[in-house]
């Protein structure tokens, strides 16, 4: 059976690899390649949703899908439980923080994003999930359930950074098994709706 | 609330399988962003070899493996310690020539084609797995052992079994070989 650390360098080089290395300012290139991490993260939640035995995905409420994500297969995925839960759906984790890693944090958040997605579909729960880091050692991940008909759009993973450029250059090949940890940290923030990336360090 | 009879997931199994489906995304994903089979390849070569460079740290440290003294014994290691640790298998060994550098890994079972039925229309030459050969490419060189590997035969393209091979590319020199720590 795969080791879960090879998961973790799995996902480090995925990311490395499907990221632009040259440093294109242009906006739609970065969005374009966050919403194939999403992407990915998506397809692959729903595959693992599928995966999963029948009677464990008895739901009756959204909430209990909900909390079936973050208390089951989050601890199951990343070896450590969420923090808290609220009733808006949103769900918190505490990690370390790296202000170093802060231009980083996107790449890592999309794919996290996308494999809640991908299992809420599973579960017929249409969802966007976005990510935020509001406080240093926090990641705030939040569902937002789409209760209209008709198939969800592609959702758009926009981010604005809340401080200002860092000059620090980051070759994300040197990180270590750290790097989902510390990556979560800093400033950043995420935003569901927002179309156009406002700022991009 | 539905709360009865529903059993805790495995987590085990939950982590093979994001592994692997992680795994069959990233090469359906490479797959549309080069046309070459060559490309695809060797993109999984080198984000393997990225893993494997930092996964025999961790591979030293949990396994505590005595001084290799031969290619041999070092391939032995691969099979039955490094193979069983990550991926739960052994594949069975053989030595290809007589100077003993070349050696084969033979799989029974590979886990991380557990959800591929066959190679994709027009991709004859792509090696699913090649990821695994960067790992012990990487693996090896960080330990200052240069090495090829390369699938010989693959189950996806119609082989009879999965084969990889590694040849050794330098003379081991004891006096040299320290364990990486």
């Amino acid at each position: 059976m795969a080791d879960a650390l090879l998961f973790e360098f799995l996902l480090t080089e995925m990311v490395a690899e499907l990221w632009p290395q040259d440093p294109d300012p242009a906006r739609g290139g970065r969005k374009m390649n966050l919403s194939v991490l999403e992407g990915m993260g998506c397809h692959v939640g729903q595959a693992l949703g599928e995966r999963l035995p029948q009677e464990m995905l008895a739901f009756r409420e959204e909430l209990d899908a909900l909390k079936f994500l973050c208390k089951d297969l989050w601890v199951a995925v990343f070896q450590k439980q969420m923090d808290s839960l609220c009733p808006s759906h949103q769900w918190s984790l505490s990690m370390a923080s790296g202000l170093q890693y802060l231009d980083e944090a996107p790449k890592f958040l999309a794919f996290t994003c996308g494999g809640p997605r991908g299992t809420l579909s599973t579960l017929g729960i249409e969802s966007l999930v976005t990510a935020s880091v509001a406080a240093l050692c926090a990641c705030k991940f939040q569902a937002v359930i789409q209760k209209s008909q008709g198939p969800l759009g592609h959702p758009q993973l926009s981010l604005t950074t809340a401080s200002g450029p860092h000059p620090l250059q980051v070759n994300s090949r040197c990180f270590g098994p750290e790097t989902l940890a510390t990556a979560f940290g800093g400033g950043l923030r995420a935003r569901a709706g927002h179309r156009m990336l406002k700022k991009w360090v | 609330m539905s709360r009865s009879a529903r059993r805790k997931p495995e987590y085990h199994k939950i982590n093979r399988d994001l592994f692997v489906l992680t795994y069959g995304a990233l090469v359906a994903q490479l797959c549309k962003d080069y046309e070459k089979d060559e490309d695809v390849n060797k993109y999984l070569d080198k984000m393997g070899y990225g893993i494997g460079t930092r996964l025999v740290e961790d591979f030293l440290a949990r396994s505590c493996v005595g001084r290799c003294h031969s290619y041999s014994e070092i391939t032995d290691i691969i099979a039955q310690v490094a193979f069983k640790m990550y991926l739960g298998i052994t594949p069975s060994v053989s030595c290809n020539n007589s100077s003993r550098n070349e050696f084969s890994l033979i799989l029974d079972k590979n886990p991380l084609v557990e959800f591929v039925e066959e190679l994709p229309a027009g991709r004859s030459s792509l090696c699913y797995c090649n990821l695994l050969c960067g790992i012990i490419r990487g693996a090896l060189e960080m330990v200052h052992l240069a090495a090829d590997v390369t699938f010989l035969q693959d189950r996806l393209k119609g082989d009879s079994v999965t084969e990889i091979g590694i040849t050794f590319l330098k003379k081991l020199d004891e006096k040299k070989y320290r364990r990486k720590k």
